[in-house]
Formats: structure tokens, sequence, C-alpha cells
């Protein structure tokens, strides 16, 4: 602790410590300095200069957000002089500003508005100009697709250009000039991410949202704080709702996991809650088409057929998907319907198809297939390794704050991908390995840190086994090795082992370039025992972190909404759990785990399930081999799809059922951090759509279990009675911020890192794992390898964010980024339509020409239905996971001539 | 002569007066170019006025507008204020103006004074109230008879006390800011348009700068030096390609340059930045001169330059031919017939003679300066037996050889200067270090004989000196105290009094003129040497001098060279005529009180520990982190200034 020291203000003595700013003091003892152009978590600005004060011994004002107090000091913040020179500077900025507010959208919210209140207008100020030559602004406007500013009432305070530099690492903005008055210009727009956190800290009207046609006076919006509907971050936001209809989205800057930033989805995705293509009424399948039915025709219509099936064919005919869309609840609910009400394992979701190797790899090392640490915690890492994740896309807010530590802190971050993704730009390196190579990599790293010595013994010896075994096997991965298979320079394998073993701290988060591999579970646990042989794990700042693709994905999972675990990983195949949660559901229990997302297309094609319910998923477009899919969806006698859009997989549909978005729900989602959020209802339900948990419960019902459920809540705390890890989360904690499980007790505070002291497994297990090729390989017909993904823009597959303008405007249209070379060599243009053909299928589409890929390797997202890039990919499986190999398909690639 | 003065508020007003005084605080010269007298000058401290044809109101007026252009418009005061501030003084200047106005004009000035975020906002009203207080009676006249002012000519430049001290002429203020606004890649962009080689200079520059800096005047100097090494390092750890202007399409002329030095290599990158093409003749293996040879590892880690500084320069195209020595493998009379254009670029590469017994004999042991860092930057030991080692000198050279003598294994060290510690030239920071790292100083010692047996040094005579009074350079001058020698043994003895420059190069080419200092006669505006279309700067024109105005020189060559190549008369331009101007007028003042508080102290670098590094060639300073380097980057005050001519 450094030693205090006293400093003065306006007469009153207080201690601090020193290195504050004088601002930072003041408002630390309640002493209030008008600031306009400050704001909390941003370097000073020091534009406005309405923050002066006088120091004794100085003639001249200091800047107080900018001055560092120093022991003695004299501050006054609030005299006379201070006082007319503070309006004085009002008045350069409001000589010219259009008094335009009865029109303007920060009416009310204005803190130039406040600022004149609050220093006075008084006349003097008025004769003092009376004879200043009124220079006129020319209109220059600018506007992206949501953002519009009005520099006539820009005070050009800069909070824009720094949040966008400090915060999302762009630097789009800088100050400008139009004429001679200075104006804030969009001097880099091709480096706009339309993230909008410079329209969030405008504190006038000068940047304004240009998405919501509706307006409202701040008395006229409600705002209520949920959770974002996209990825596994999580971000906490506010809908702020005027007439029944969501017209912007804000959020909290003091609250995790995103503590006031939000990416573009978070902030412009919002316009597919109010779309009128959303399923108003339940459909009944008649021939070729659907026609709308009462919920009652509807619900008896499901009912029927499931029991006709399960009598004639067994529990076991019938599959159900819940959802990494829904809340805990919707998911709780539709698990335990299928155990306990069909009497059947076959239940799984899209997890499957992200992170199974995951949950199967990290609770095989380390005793828990979760996130070892928070979001947060990354600010503390030296060394960051990101493996297969092109986090600025995929989990844009945490991949905004590792672009921010990387330029603000010098955290090294190190990019693993076969792509040169965005993030390479603030990387320290780049390894560019060839699709499915990890695992060679990874021991060629293991190779170089015990070979050198570099490896935490003490951890090593106290905390894992197996360590002979795996410095056994890596010796046979010496660098030279791995650079023939992974074609990344030994230089660089090396110089990132050194580096990750030696920092003090060091952190991996990985994504699906690990994980969609047929050897995903064995990528995973080659990181784990990367992380394991360092001593990189249950500290601030280190783990093993992979990220969760869907906002309740890890939650969908923690509720059992998997073929082999009831919810809290508690598995089918155990007595005594089986006993325990027959008792809580008072039914009989199945025994045998059910089937996985894959493997029930396979048992459908063989005639083995016959009624396939799916709640809020998509598989027409998320599953691989989607011709071999579309022939098993055929064969089923009963389609049920409960979702908010009439989506692909709604043409096979036999009844689909409307349920609410999440700004209709009461809930809870968990985030990739193993964080409980509260989801909260800001909007009625659209048409008769209702939530999912009750479509389930009122079905439940009609096959003679009822399940007595007020609301949302009583199921949480149903909830938390079958889940251990869950057992002292209430509503009432999630009040304001989420708390991270394991949380056994109600006075117990959530655990933010998993591991500390102790691997939860007792001993960490380290896993020598041979490298073997991807099951697919490059040949003649089929050269290019076929990597899959998202983009920034899109969301999985298209069903909200394709309802979105901003969204929409980012990326209109399926696209397959080659290498130039490639392009060149097969005659292709940028915006040329190409053909993309594997062993299964072919698409069309536009090629851009792109260095992002290498050659001989060619990407494409998997969000639009006009070109499935899941038609291509193979259903080969990882044999533990049960993942398929979405990362690595042969392709061959031809271009389309017109008129063919 | 100067009718009037107010700068730095000493007041000479010889406006009627018989005797004029002459102003203490401001030497302005009488003309800004040859033919072009300076009739008045308003800048950061006042104004002076030489020539009472000069309309104040208009001047007041241009100078009101150059600082509207000038302004960044980052803060309320300045970037909204001085706007209406010219309104203001556009109506007095059309006659139209009220007292009222005259009142308001005043406080909106002082306003933006006082209130303003840097020098800009707070310097540039100080000559317009100076007017007005100054000459209230003349405005008072012209607002009352409503006549307008007669528009003058005028020039303005934008300068600061770093920039001006700098050889190279960087501009300091606008790339310390670029950091402190987390644009890293951009501020290196602002160094690389004055300098190729801003991870050397970020290293071993002698900083002129930080010597002019204000904010040395409140709590120490900022680190300009090391935030240059920052943006440096982070494109390099980052592996970025630089942001460099794109090369244009080839002017079609080649340009010979002879050494790739300092000088040359900044030179060769400012002329292919226009286009020309450029091949450098390097007698060595590798490039950098004397920067490679004779700059230690542990100071400037050989990659930095030889590698990615050069991979830059080698990137738009400058071709090096190594292991061509001009002089003897070609000579340059050939160069001049066969090129375009021709550069030399050498550096002073042989030690200056003590002028002591033995000095010539060739005893084992007895080895120059600079002969013994090129031995050891090239891995060698030159005397490996010995193990004792005495330099003599105190100079930066001198601190080379005693660190890095540790560093090659030997074990007894010792440093020989004649004057005090206090008038020696090496870097502080450097005799710090050195001093942690052991070495042994003899001050005003001098040496007068070398002991020698079989060949071999064994030691040297010293004799004991004392300070008298002060010589040409200002220092004291050493005077030798008789009777008083010594003998310190030894194995080594080093001279490192001084460098000069070896011009065998120029064999058989005696149309080159030379200086009574044996340097290269060169014309100052145009560097040309007395050979039409033969260039030169660097050392082998100053004499020996540091890197940076090697480099600042050989930028400034290209420039001329680009002229001449493109038949345009060489010359200086107006911005390099107001940095010698400024450089006159003195933008630094050392006895300003700057007003503002203390509490940021420096941010130093992290050295590595005296006893491990003293035995190894790693490099001693760790550069700044981002949060360091933002946080010394917001130390910087800023300090630019506008200064306008009326002619």
């Amino acid at each position: 602790m450094p030693a205090m020291i006293t400093v003065t203000i306006d007469g009153r003595e207080i201690r601090t410590e020193p290195g504050k700013t004088i601002l930072e003091v003041a408002r630390a003892n309640g002493i209030h300095i008008p600031t306009l152009c400050f704001l909390e978590g941003l370097l000073p600005i020091g534009a406005c200069r309405l923050c002066i004060v006088e120091i004794d011994g100085y003639d001249q004002p200091q800047p107080s957000c900018m001055q560092v107090v120093e022991d003695g000091m004299n501050i006054r913040t609030d005299t006379n002089n201070l006082r007319q020179m503070r309006r004085d500077i009002l008045k350069l900025l409001l000589l010219e500003h259009p008094l335009d507010c009865p029109i303007c959208d920060k009416a009310g919210e204005c803190q130039l508005q406040d600022l004149v209140y609050e220093l006075g207008y008084d006349t003097k100020i008025v004769e003092g100009t009376a004879g200043v030559p009124m220079l006129h602004k020319p209109p220059v406007e600018w506007s992206t697709i949501g953002i519009k500013y009005f520099p006539s009432r820009c005070v050009v305070c800069q909070r824009c250009v720094h949040v966008c530099l400090e915060k999302v690492g762009r630097g789009v903005l800088e100050v400008g000039k139009n004429g001679s008055t200075p104006c804030i210009v969009p001097a880099h727009p091709e480096r706009c991410i339309s993230c909008g956190e410079c329209l969030a800290v405008c504190p006038v009207g000068a940047l304004t949202e240009n998405v919501s046609p509706l307006k409202a006076r701040p008395w006229e919006k409600t705002k209520t704080r949920t959770v974002c509907p996209y990825c596994g971050v999580g971000c906490v936001v506010e809908l702020n709702v005027a007439s029944d209809q969501v017209i912007k989205v804000t959020t909290d800057d003091t609250v995790p996991p995103n503590y006031g930033t939000l990416c573009v989805k978070g902030r412009f995705g919002f316009e597919f809650i109010n779309s009128d293509k959303r399923l108003q009424k339940p459909l009944l399948r008649q021939g070729d088409s659907f026609k709308e039915v009462s919920w009652d025709e509807a619900l008896n219509y499901v009912a029927k057929k499931l029991k006709d099936i399960k009598d004639q064919h067994g529990a076991s005919a019938i599959a159900g998907l819940c959802s990494a869309r829904c809340t805990n609840e919707d998911n709780y609910i539709f698990q335990k319907f299928m155990r306990a009400v069909i009497g059947t394992n076959n239940v799984d979701h899209c997890a499957r198809l992200c992170h199974a190797s995951t949950v199967a790899g990290l609770a095989t090392t380390l005793g828990s297939g979760a996130m070892t640490n928070s979001l947060e915690d990354i600010e503390d890492a030296d060394v960051v390794l990101v493996f297969g994740s092109n986090t600025t896309e995929n989990h844009p807010v945490f991949g905004m704050k590792l672009r921010k530590l990387a330029r603000m802190k010098g955290t090294k971050i190190v990019v693993v991908d076969p792509r040169r993704i965005d993030l390479v730009d603030d990387a320290v390196m780049h390894l560019p390995l060839r699709a499915g190579t990890d695992i060679a990599l990874v021991n060629a790293m293991l190779n170089v840190i015990i070979r050198e010595g570099l490896y935490n013994k003490k951890f090593v010896e106290e905390h894992t086994e197996g360590f002979e075994e795996l410095a056994k096997l890596v010796e046979a991965y010496p660098p030279e090795k791995a650079e023939e298979i992974t074609g990344v320079p030994k230089e660089d394998i090396i110089a990132v082992a050194r580096a990750y073993a030696q920092a003090e701290r060091a952190s991996i988060v990985y994504c699906m370039g690990i994980t969609q591999h047929t050897k995903g579970t064995d990528n995973v646990k080659s990181l784990s025992n990367l992380a394991l042989v360092c001593g990189h794990i249950g500290k601030p700042g280190t783990g093993v972190n992979p990220l969760r693709g869907q906002n309740n994905v890890q939650g969908a999972c923690d509720m059992g909404g998997l073929p082999t675990f009831y919810p809290g990983y508690q598995r089918v195949d155990s007595e005594d759990v089986r006993r325990k949660f027959e008792k809580l559901w008072n039914a009989k229990l199945p025994a045998e785990p059910g089937l996985t997302v894959v493997e029930m297309g396979h048992a459908a094609l063989e005639g083995k399930v016959k009624a396939l319910y799916i709640m809020g998923e998509n598989p027409l477009l998320t599953d691989p081999d989607l011709h071999h899919l579309e022939e098993a969806l055929k064969k089923l006698e009963l389609v049920v799809v409960q979702d908010i859009f009439f989506t692909d997989t709604c043409n096979f549909a036999h009844v689909i059922l409307p349920s609410c978005s999440f700004a209709e729900k009461d809930g809870t989602f968990t985030n990739t951090e193993r964080r409980v959020q509260r989801v909260r209802r800001a909007l009625k339900p659209k048409g008769e759509a209702k939530d999912d948990w009750k479509i389930i419960a009122e079905l439940s019902e009609r096959l003679g279990y009822p399940m007595f459920y007020k609301n949302a809540e009583e199921i949480f705390e149903e909830i938390r009675k079958a889940t251990p890890q869950y057992a002292g989360i209430t509503y009432r904690r999630l009040e304001k911020v989420g708390i991270q499980w394991p949380c056994p007790t109600e006075d117990h505070p959530g655990t933010p890192i998993l591991h500390v002291g102790k691997i939860a497994r007792g001993k960490g297990l380290l896993v020598p794992i041979e490298y073997r090729p991807p099951k697919e390989q490059p040949d003649r017909e089929y050269p290019f390898i076929l990597v899959t993904g998202r983009s920034y823009y899109q969301y999985h597959t298209g069903t909200m964010s394709r309802k979105c303008k901003v969204l929409n405007y980012g990326a209109p249209e399926p696209v397959l980024e080659i290498h130039p070379m490639d392009a060149h060599v097969l005659g292709i243009a940028s915006e040329d339509t190409v053909r993309v053909t594997s062993r299964r299928g072919s698409i069309e589409l536009k090629a851009r020409l792109s260095e992002r890929v290498k050659r001989g390797e060619v990407f494409s997202t998997f969000h639009f239905n006009e070109a499935r890039v899941n038609l291509l990919t193979g259903s080969e499986l990882d044999p533990v996971a049960k993942i398929p190999e979405f990362k690595v398909t042969a392709v061959r690639i031809e271009k389309v001539e017109k008129g063919e | 002569m100067i009718l009037f003065s107010s700068w730095q508020g000493e007041i000479v007003d010889n406006r009627g007066v018989k005797r004029a005084k002459k102003p203490k605080a401001i030497a302005l010269p009488e003309e800004f170019k040859p033919g072009e007298k300076i009739k008045a000058f308003f800048g950061w401290d006042g104004i002076v006025i030489c020539d009472d044809s000069v309309d104040l109101i208009d001047m007041a007026l241009n100078y009101a507008e150059a600082m509207l252009k000038e302004s960044c418009g980052k803060c309320t005061p300045c970037g909204q204020g001085s706007r209406f501030m010219r309104g203001f003084l556009e109506k007095l200047a059309k006659g139209e103006a009220t007292k009222d106005d005259l009142n308001a004009l005043r406080s909106l000035a002082n306003l933006i004074k006082s209130t303003s975020k840097c020098s800009i906002g707070q310097t540039a009203p100080v000559p317009i109230l100076h007017v007005l207080e100054y000459f209230s009676e003349e405005i008072e006249k012209r607002i009352a008879s409503k006549k307008p002012a007669q528009p003058g000519n005028y020039r303005y430049a934008v300068t600061a006390p770093c920039k001006n001290a700098c050889p190279s002429n960087l501009d300091i203020p606008r790339y310390v800011e670029e950091i402190k606004e987390v644009r890293f890649e951009e501020s290196l962009a602002t160094i690389r348009e004055m300098t190729c080689l801003p991870g050397t200079l970020g290293r071993v520059c002698v900083r002129p700068c930080e010597s002019n800096c204000r904010r040395a005047l409140v709590e120490g100097p900022v680190s300009i030096k090391w935030l240059k090494r920052f943006a440096a390092d982070f494109e390099l750890e980052h592996r970025k390609k630089p942001q460099i202007l794109k090369v244009p399409t080839s002017s079609g002329k080649r340009v010979a340059i002879v050494g790739a030095g300092p000088a040359g290599l900044s030179c060769a990158f400012y002329l292919a930045l226009k286009g020309h093409s450029v091949t450098i003749f390097e007698k060595s293996k590798e490039p950098g001169g004397m920067a490679t040879y004779g700059i230690p590892d542990y100071r400037l880690p050989r990659g930095v330059l030889t590698r990615h500084e050069v991979d830059i320069i080698k990137d738009l195209g400058v071709e090096i031919r190594y292991g061509v020595e001009v002089g003897k493998d070609v000579m340059i009379m050939d160069l001049h017939r066969d090129y375009d254009a021709v550069f030399i670029g050498v550096g002073a590469q042989t030690s200056a003679k003590m002028g002591i017994e033995g000095e010539d004999k060739g005893y084992r042991g007895f080895i120059p300066g600079v002969r013994y860092l090129y031995d050891i930057n090239n891995g060698i030991d030159p005397y490996p037996e010995g193990k004792r080692v005495v330099v003599v000198g105190g100079g930066n050279v001198a601190m080379d050889c005693v660190r890095c003598s540790f560093r090659i294994g030997k074990t007894d060290v010792h440093l020989v200067y004649r004057r005090s510690r206090a008038e020696m030239p090496a870097d502080p920071e450097e005799i710090h270090d050195a001093e942690e790292e052991g070495v042994v100083f003899h001050f005003l010692c001098n040496p007068t004989r070398i002991i020698e047996q079989d060949g071999k040094v064994v030691g040297v005579e010293l004799i004991k000196m004392e300070l008298g009074e002060p010589d040409q350079s200002g220092r004291r001058r050493p005077v030798p105290v008789p009777g008083s020698e010594f003998i310190l043994e030894t194995d080594i003895l080093i001279p490192a009094i001084g460098q000069a420059v070896d011009l065998s190069f120029l064999a058989g080419c005696s149309d080159i003129k030379l200086t009574k200092w044996k340097t290269i006669a060169v014309n100052p505006d145009t560097f040309e040497t007395s050979v039409k279309g033969i260039f030169a700067a660097g050392d082998c024109v100053t004499g020996p001098d540091v890197l940076v105005r090697a480099a600042g020189g050989g930028r400034r060559a290209a420039e001329r060279i680009d002229q001449y190549l493109r038949g345009i008369e060489p010359g200086p331009t107006e911005e390099e005529l107001f940095d010698r101007l400024f450089s006159t007028i003195k933008v630094f003042n050392k006895n300003e009180k700057v007003e503002v508080p203390d509490g940021m102290k420096r941010k130093e670098l992290q050295k590595l520990d005296p006893e491990t590094r003293k035995w190894t060639f790693e490099e001693v300073e760790k550069g700044y982190t981002p949060p360091e380097a933002i946080y010394e980057a917001q130390r910087c005050l800023r300090c630019y200034r506008i200064g306008m001519i009326a002619y």
C-alpha cells in the first residue's frame, strides 16, 4: 500500500491514495465537479474543460480530470471565478447549438441540458455575445445503417472517439473540421463494426440510434433488464419498451459480464421481436400446407400421436430436441417431460454440434466440463492462447475485451487458427495451422516445454497424474515434425510454447476450431494437458476456457438436455441418481442413455424413431449432411416444431406451435462462464404465443402427468433441488448480478474460478494423445478443405438475425471466402457465383477473394438457407462426444457460368 | 531595428526614441531569407515590431486565422472559441467593431488562454492580447475612424520546443499524442515521416528534445525517446506491416549511396519514397554502419536495425551491395558517371589520436575504441589474455568500451577522464549504469605515457589535472598538475577520446573539396559537394556527431537530391527556414514558470539488475508496456506554438 496523502478540497481535509486525479478524489468524497466529456472507464479526455479547479500556487485553473493529487494540495472546486469560466465555456458550446430540444432524441436525458440547468444561463452571457458573428455550421451529416450523426448538436466531447479507440479497439472516429468548426468524422469507416458504443456514450443528441422508427420520451419508456438472446457471452441488456414494442437496447455499465459494452447484435438485433413474421397461432399440417388451429386442437393432436407411437413402438421411438436458445426453465421442463412423461432419454440439442467434445473432454481430465475461469478474469492474463476461436466475430464483446487488453494492457495474444482472423491484428503471433492438426501442434509445444524444463514441476507433482506417459508420447513430436504436419514454422511453435509456459498467468481460450472435429474430444484433452503441465489453472487469468456459442447452451446442458445426463451432469445410467430423480419427479425413469442429435437422424432413417419433438431448434441448417437428415425427417410419423418463426425445419413438421421470444419470457439463461442470469418479460406474448415450458406443461397434462407451475420461478425452485450446482441460487439473488455456479448454498457467493487449490477431479488427468489426420483429406477430386463458421453480423441459422435491418446490411448473403491465388487459378473473380461440391452435396454462392484464408482452404458460414453449407459437411462423428467434423470437409470449387 | 517588443514580458518601446534599446529576451534576425526582411514577428511570448508599415490589426486577424487552422478542435475553449475570436478580429479589421466587441474579445482571449488544453490555445491569444494592451490607443482610433485594415504579407509555421531541438525534426507532440490516444500505429507512421530508424533512435538517441521539454520544468522531461521505442517495438512485437506511404511510380532516376549507416539508410529511404531507384554500396557485411559496429547489443540489439528497419527500407526497393568498398572496388567518380546522383554518407570510423608516447608503436593491448567495439560487435575478443582494461575518454564511445569490457569477461575495468564528472559528455544515464556495473572512474587524470614490456601494454602513466579557466566550449579547461604522475597497471589501453573520418574512399577524386577539419565541404543549403551531383551528409560532413543528426542530414539531403533530379534548384524549404528562425529566437525558455502542478513523475524503464546484465549482451532496458507508455504520453503538454512573420 502506498503511503496515504492529504489534500484539501473546498476546505475539507481528505486522506487519499496518491496517483488519483482530483476528480476521482472529489467524486469519491461526494464533491460534485461538473463534467461533460469525462467517462468512467476511459482515459481522461480533457476536452470540455468544465471540470477546472483552482489550486493554491497556480494562477491558472487546472483540469481536475487530468491533474493528479499531490500531498498538501489545496483545491477549490467552486468559486465565483470558476463558475464564470464554466458558464463562459458552456456559452461557447451553446452559441451555435440548435435549441431543437423538442425534437431531439436526447431531450430529458441530455447532459448539456443538465449543465445549462446547473450552471445557469444568465442574461450577461447573451449580452456579451451580442456582437459575435454567428458562423453557420454546414449540415454535413453522416450515418451508418444504425447510427446517425447530427454535427450541429455535437459538443466534440470525444467520448465516442475514445470509446471506439479504447473499448472497441477500432479507432473509426477522429476529430475533424467542418469548415472551421470541430466535429467528429468517420476517418476509417472500413473499421466500423456498427457496435454502437459511440452512440451509447454520446452525452447529447449528436449520435442517435437509426433503427427503430418509433421514438419515445424518457418518461414514456420502460426499461426491462434481461439478457441478450444471441451468443454465449450473455450480455446484460435493458429493453427500452414503448407501446409494447422494443424501441432501443441499452445496458448497464456496472454489471458483468459486459459492463456496458454491446455488439451489433446486442444493440441493433432486436427487430425480430416485433416482426410480423412471428408465429402467432398453432398450425397443423394439411397436405402440403398448414392451417391455423386452436391450441386445444393442436395439443390434442400431438398428445394423441405421441401416445399412439409410444403404445405401438415404445418410448424410445420418440425423441426430442430441447434448445440452447430457450431458458433453463424451458429446458428443464422439456427434459423432464421426455424422461418422466414419455419415458425416454432421447433428448439432446445442438450443444452436441458445438461443445459436446468440451463436456466430454474436460469432464474426463478436470472433472468439470465447463469454462474454468470468468470472462472478466482474462484481464489478469499475461498471455492468451486463442485456439480455433474467431472471438471478435463470434463472441464480439469478449473479442473486444481481448482487443482492448492487447492494446491497452499489453496482454500477449497468440492466435492459433487456419484463417487470418481479425484478432490476428492484435496478436503477437499467429500460427496458421492446417485445419485439424491441432494435436500435433500442442504435442510439439509440450515437447518444447518438457524438454526445456519449463513446465511447473511442483504443480505436476501435486495436482496431476499421467505425466510420465505424456512426456514419453510428446518426445515423438519435436517442433520440426509438427512443422511438417501443421505447416507452422518451428521457431513460432517454440516461441509460443515458451511464452505460454513462462508467463506468470496464461489462459487458453478455444472454440469450434477445436471441438468440431472427429478428434474433438482429444483436441480438448490436449489443451487440458497444456494447461495442467504448466500449472495454468485454478488462478485468475489462467484456465481452459471454451467459449459457448449460444445464449443458453451452457444452461441447456446444465438442465440435462443431454441423453446421458440428468440436470447437473448426473449420469442417467447411475442407479442412485435415477432413484433420486424418480422420487423427485414421481415417475418411473428409463435406465439406458438416449440418442444424440445425429444418431436421432440415423435412427429415424432406420425406422427406429417415429416422432421428433423440436423445441426452438433448426436442425435443417445446423446439422451435418442435410440431405441425409431430410430423408430421415420425411420418414417420421410426427414432427412437432415449437418456435417463434417458420424455420426451414417447419417445412417437415406436422404441427407447429408458436412460442414466446426471450423478450416475452421470464426465466434464466446461463452464459459461457457459468453465470446464471435473469431473463425478464418486457412485452406481452405475440398473438397466441405461449412460453415454451407452458406448452410442454399443457401437453404433459394431456398425457396424464399434470405439471403445476404458476411461473418460471416455481420451476427454478425445482431446478435448485435437482441440480446441486444451482442449489444456492434464487431469483431474489439474481436481481442485479448473475451468479456463477457451482453455488451450493444460499450464502455461497458463486464460483468465478473452478479448480482453485485442487482440481475438481482430484488430480488433473494428463492424457497422451497421438495425432491422427482428419477423416476427410483433400484429394484430386475434392482438392480444397472447407471450414465452416459464423460471421459477426449474423447469428446461427439466421432465424432472428436475418429479420434485423442492421445485421442484414452487414452480412446480406452467403459468401465463400477463397484465397485470391486459388481464385485466380480457377478463373474466379470476386462476386462470381461458384459451385461448391462435396461427396454429399453441392451448393452455389458468391465468391469473396480474401487473404484471410490460406491457399487450399475455403470458408463459409452456415447462416443462410439459400446456400446450406451443411449439405456438404459429413456426419463422421467423434467417437466419444458424437460431434461431427464441421471444420474439415473436402470440396471442389467450380465457377458457375452465367446462364448455366 | 526593433521598434517595439513585448517578448517574454520585457517591454521595449523604441517608438519616437532617439537611442533605440535592444531587447534582451529575443534576438530577431533581420531577414527571413536573403532579400526578405522581417517586418514584425508574432509568437507565443509576445510581439516584436520592426517596421511601422505593419497593420497590427490585420496581422492579429491573420494570426487568429492561423490559430483557427492549427487548433485541433479537441478542447472546447480553443476548438470553439478560436472561431469567435477570429470573428471579432474580422469585425475589427473591417472597421465595424464597437468597444463592447473589444471587451468581449479580450475576455474571450483570456478565457482561451487560461482554460485550453494545450499550448496552441494557451499561447496563441498572447500576441493578440498584447496588441490590445500595448496598442490600445491606435485601436481606439481605428474603431472611431471605422477605417478598414491594410492587408499585409505574412508567413507562419508551427513549432514546439522539442521539435525545434530535434536534428531530425520529428513531430514529437503529434506522435506522443497518438500514443496517448492508443493510436500506436499512427504514431509510428508520424515518426516515419521524419526518420526510418525509430527503433534505433528510440534506444540510442541522445535526445536533445528532452532537454528542451517544458515538462522538465515541472517534474522531469517526457521520455520522448522511450515513447519512440515503444511505438517501434509495438509494430515489431505484433508483426504488423508498417503503415508507409505508397511508393510512387518510378522516376527512372538512379542514385548511388556510399555507406549503409544512419545517413545513407535515411537518404535511401526517403529517395525511394519519392520514386527513385537507390543502390547502397557498403563495405561491411552488415548494414547500419557505426550504429551497428559502434553500439553494443545491450543498448541496441542487432536485429532492430539490421533486420527490421533495414528490411523495411529494402521492401521499398532499395538495393544494398555488401562487401563493396568505394575507393577500392569501385571509384566514386565511376558512380558519378553511372548514376544520376551520388550521396556520401560515410561515418567517422577511426579513432582520434591522444598524442602520447608509444601510441603508434603497435603494442599488443593498445586498441583504439572504435576498433575495440567493432571487434566485439563481430563476436571477437580482440585480446583474450588481457583482463585489465583502462579506457580513456568521457563520451558515449568510452562508456560503450567500459561496459562492453565486462561483457566479454574482463575483470578489472577503469575509465580515465581529464575533467570531472559534471563535464562528461556521455549520457548521464550511461555513466550511472556504468558505475552500477562496477567501472572504476578516475576523474581529472590524463595519460602521458604507455608502459610497455616485450611489446605488450602493462600499464599507463597518468597525470593529475585541475580545472582552469573556461575554454571555447564553455567548459573549464583541464590543466596538468606538474609532478603528479602516477602509474595505473593494465593489460589493455583503449583511447576513446574522439573519432575521425577516414577519407580514403575519396581516392582518385580530388575534385571533392574538404574542410580544414578533414571533412567533406558541402553547401549547407543544398548538401551538395563541390562536385555537381555529388551530395553528402552525416559524420563525413559534420565530423563525429550523434546518430540523430546523421539520420536527419540523410533525410534532408534526400529532399535536395530529389529537387536536383527533378531539375529544381535545391534549397531549404520554408519550414526549414522557419526552423532556423525559431532556433535563433529559442522556443524553449528554461526560466518559464510552467503553470502545471507536479504529480506525474516520469516513468523510468525497468532495467536488468547490474550484476546480471554486466556479463551479458542482453538488452539492459525493458521497453514500456502500453499502460506505461500511455501514462508517459499523458505527461506531454503538447507545446505547439505559432510563429508568424510579416514581410
